[in-house]
């Protein structure tokens, strides 16, 4: 199905080979191919639809357009999001290129940077999960094969990596549940520096988008604020030309997205 | 001879002579009273700044003014060292008290099994050398002797807030504060229940529960100085009055190691100043140019300042107290001139008579204007010094009557006192400074006095 991923596999398995009877393949093959799942190699468009949940009741929902492209030299996704509901919200921007966010009024014509500090909670704080590069961040070990149930209460027999950050990732480790043979993501947990889990993902409702199937909604859990759920659906995702321009924040105000 | 004349004259007219007297007295004990009290203030406000701030602190170069806003970029790097080279510099070492690295940092704090969160501002310091300081007393004040931080340099969780913050975070009752309602109920939602999240929100909840901790705790996240999200858990053992609303509502003062470990996360560990406390104030400028001097020989990318500059509050405090003394003093300045310019006059009136009587027998000019200068002295010198006799036992009686009082920037009432012992220099200054306006006051009557024609005053009724 992915076959550009298995071809990397057979070099990797020689390069750890005490794992080569439990796990087909070496655990970082294994994240880079769960990487290649959620995002596409080529520039893309995806309308995602955020709904906040406070003690399993429905608050706010956001839906947003994303763009995005990797950015061949870092390997990091830059994406352009672009606010369509609330109507209050509709043509508002947001630029997450390289670690930095910035976001864009066009009421105001002012794009204002919004710092480490101003996205510990909330969406914002979500968008790291979503945007996460497990292969290049982060260092993958085998855990061992386990049972767990997923979003929707189904046992699924899944590979446990745990992903040991390096020093540019946001997260310090990652535990990390993969499917058995497809390498989709089931489950993650996400912890901080202080060893305190942060957030918890499912990822479920797997279609097809763009070839390949893909997870298209994403559950977050804030493990701080345990009382906060976060659902990601992803829908409508088309492959996109996207030129350079679109990543520059003083483009912004001259922007013009049509759809 | 001039001096019993003169003495004599002014028990002449008792009653006035009294109110004259009494008039300079009064001035004299508002500004013994009233300086002493500014005395105390200023040496209290010195005290509770050094205690919390130290006497200079080193920062990396830039920090002071810009670095606020994101302290974790401004961590200076091999603090360490920078500790040693202060504390074992033979110029600095005999001056110090304590010499010790904080860190500053700011995020949320919240208490989410409240659903209460809320920015806060951070201080991590070394729990020993923390309290070393807030004993600091060299002015020997009898009050706002702190208790310890409230911090436990064995426990690194452990924490202490501003009240205001344990309020909003609903920890009134667990740590028995007074004067602190519970916090008011969130308004709930009245959408349905969406059972597979809630379901899967639950069974997270239970299955990644942590043994539960009776102590009243907060979450603190942060980012680190790499930009990721870092969260810890901090028990809170106290809550402290902070004297300002802003500061006592967003205050978090925990152990060094706790901020490092929530700032600098997984990456080099860091301080954002050293803190340097010494025996003395009078030090304070040597100690500054010594390590201004250091950092220049060394080439080191660090600056120095000082709690002038750190607080601007004690600036202005002396500067507005200063302000009202010098007016206080300026008024009783005023007054006593009047009186005496006044009582003087009422007696060259009374005895032009005698005055040119004193003339026709051969008194030069110069002779009357000594005889009323002499008396307007006498005037002073009494009053001045009953006054400083009278408003030194009145501070003593003061300072023994237990009063209190609420002194700026303060979070507690402090006991009403009005300094005494060492303030030689201010009574002097007092003294010396009515016996001018009196000399001034009886300058002008005395000189009508010798100026007056000898026939003329001979003549008068």
């Amino acid at each position: 199905m992915h076959r550009r991923t298995f071809l990397a596999a057979p070099a990797l398995l020689a390069a750890a080979p005490a794992l080569a009877q439990t796990a087909p393949i070496a655990p970082q093959a294994m994240v880079a191919a769960a990487d290649a799942i959620r995002n596409p190699g080529q520039p893309f468009r995806v309308t995602s639809t955020l709904t906040d949940y406070v003690g399993g009741r429905p608050r706010d929902k956001v839906v947003l357009v994303v763009f995005a492209r990797e950015d061949k030299k870092t390997g990091q996704f830059n994406n352009l999001v672009r606010y369509v509901e609330p109507p209050r919200d509709a043509g508002k921007l947001v630029l997450y290129a390289g670690s930095t966010l910035w976001f864009y009024d066009p009421a105001s014509k002012a794009a204002v940077r919004i710092s480490p500090q101003q996205r510990l909670t909330g969406q914002a704080s979500n968008g790291d999960v979503l945007t996460i590069n497990m292969q290049r961040d982060y260092k993958a070990a085998m855990v061992g094969p386990e049972a767990i149930q997923d979003a929707d209460r189904q046992s699924r027999n899944c590979w446990h990596l745990d992903l040991t950050g390096g020093p540019d990732a946001v997260y310090s480790r990652i535990e990390m549940w993969l499917e058995q043979g497809t390498h989709r993501m089931v489950k993650g947990k996400f912890y901080s520096d202080s060893g305190r889990l942060l957030k918890i993902a499912y990822y479920r409702k797997y279609i097809e988008q763009l070839g390949v199937q893909r997870p298209s909604e994403t559950i977050l859990i804030d493990a701080v604020d345990s009382a906060l759920v976060t659902t990601v659906g992803s829908s409508d995702m088309r492959p996109q030309e996207i030129p350079d321009a679109w990543f520059q924040r003083d483009f912004l105000p001259r922007l013009k997205i049509e759809g | 001879m001039l001096f019993k004349l003169a003495f004599r004259n002014i028990l002449r007219n008792r009653r006035r002579s009294v109110m004259s007297i009494g008039a300079i007295a009064v001035g004299a004990i508002a500004m013994v009273l009233f300086g002493g009290f500014v005395a105390i203030i200023i040496l209290g406000v010195q005290t509770d700044t050094v205690r919390r701030t130290g006497h200079l602190a080193i920062y990396r170069d830039g920090f002071f003014t810009f670095g606020s806003g994101n302290p974790a970029a401004w961590g200076m790097q091999g603090y360490t060292q920078v500790l040693d080279m202060v504390k074992q510099d033979p110029v600095l070492a005999p001056m110090l008290e304590v010499a010790t690295p904080t860190v500053s940092l700011f995020g949320i704090a919240g208490n989410f099994a409240i659903e209460a969160s809320r920015t806060f501002m951070g201080a991590g310091v070394v729990p020993q050398d923390r309290d070393t300081m807030r004993r600091w007393n060299p002015y020997q004040l009898t009050y706002n002797n702190a208790a310890d931080s409230g911090l436990d340099a064995a426990d690194p969780t452990k924490g202490v807030v501003g009240t205001g913050l344990a309020r909003i975070l609903g920890l009134c009752e667990a740590l028995k504060l007074s004067d602190c309602p519970p916090p008011q109920a969130k308004e709930k939602l009245d959408t349905p229940v969406s059972t597979d999240i809630a379901a899967l929100a639950d069974s997270e909840k239970s299955a990644n529960a942590e043994p539960v901790d009776t102590r009243p705790h907060i979450d603190l996240l942060a980012a680190t100085a790499g930009g990721a999200p870092n969260v810890i858990n901090m028990v809170v053992t106290r809550a402290d009055r902070q004297g300002v609303k802003e500061l006592d509502d967003a205050m978090v003062l925990m152990h060094f190691d706790l901020a490092q470990q929530l700032l600098y996360g997984r990456g080099e560990k860091r301080a954002i100043a050293i803190v340097l406390q010494l025996h003395s104030t009078a030090d304070m400028p040597a100690a500054k140019a010594r390590i201004a001097e250091l950092i220049r020989t060394r080439n080191l990318p660090l600056e120095v300042r000082d709690f002038i500059e750190i607080s601007p509050f004690y600036g202005q405090v002396t500067g507005m107290f200063g302000a009202i003394f010098t007016f206080i003093a300026a008024i009783m300045g005023v007054i006593v001139l009047f009186t005496v310019v006044n009582t003087m006059s009422m007696s060259v009136m009374e005895r032009t008579a005698e005055i040119g009587t004193a003339r026709a027998i051969g008194l030069r000019r110069g002779g009357i204007r000594r005889q009323f200068l002499l008396e307007g002295w006498i005037l002073g010198a009494i009053g001045a010094s009953a006054g400083l006799l009278i408003g030194i036992g009145i501070a003593m009686i003061v300072n023994r009557s237990g009063l209190t009082w609420m002194p700026p920037g303060q979070s507690a009432p402090s006991p009403l006192a009005v300094m005494v012992d060492g303030m030689w220099k201010l009574h002097a200054g007092i003294w010396l400074g009515l016996m001018v306006m009196t000399t001034l006051a009886a300058l002008l009557p005395a000189n009508r006095a010798a100026r007056l024609p000898v026939v003329d005053a001979l003549r008068h009724v």
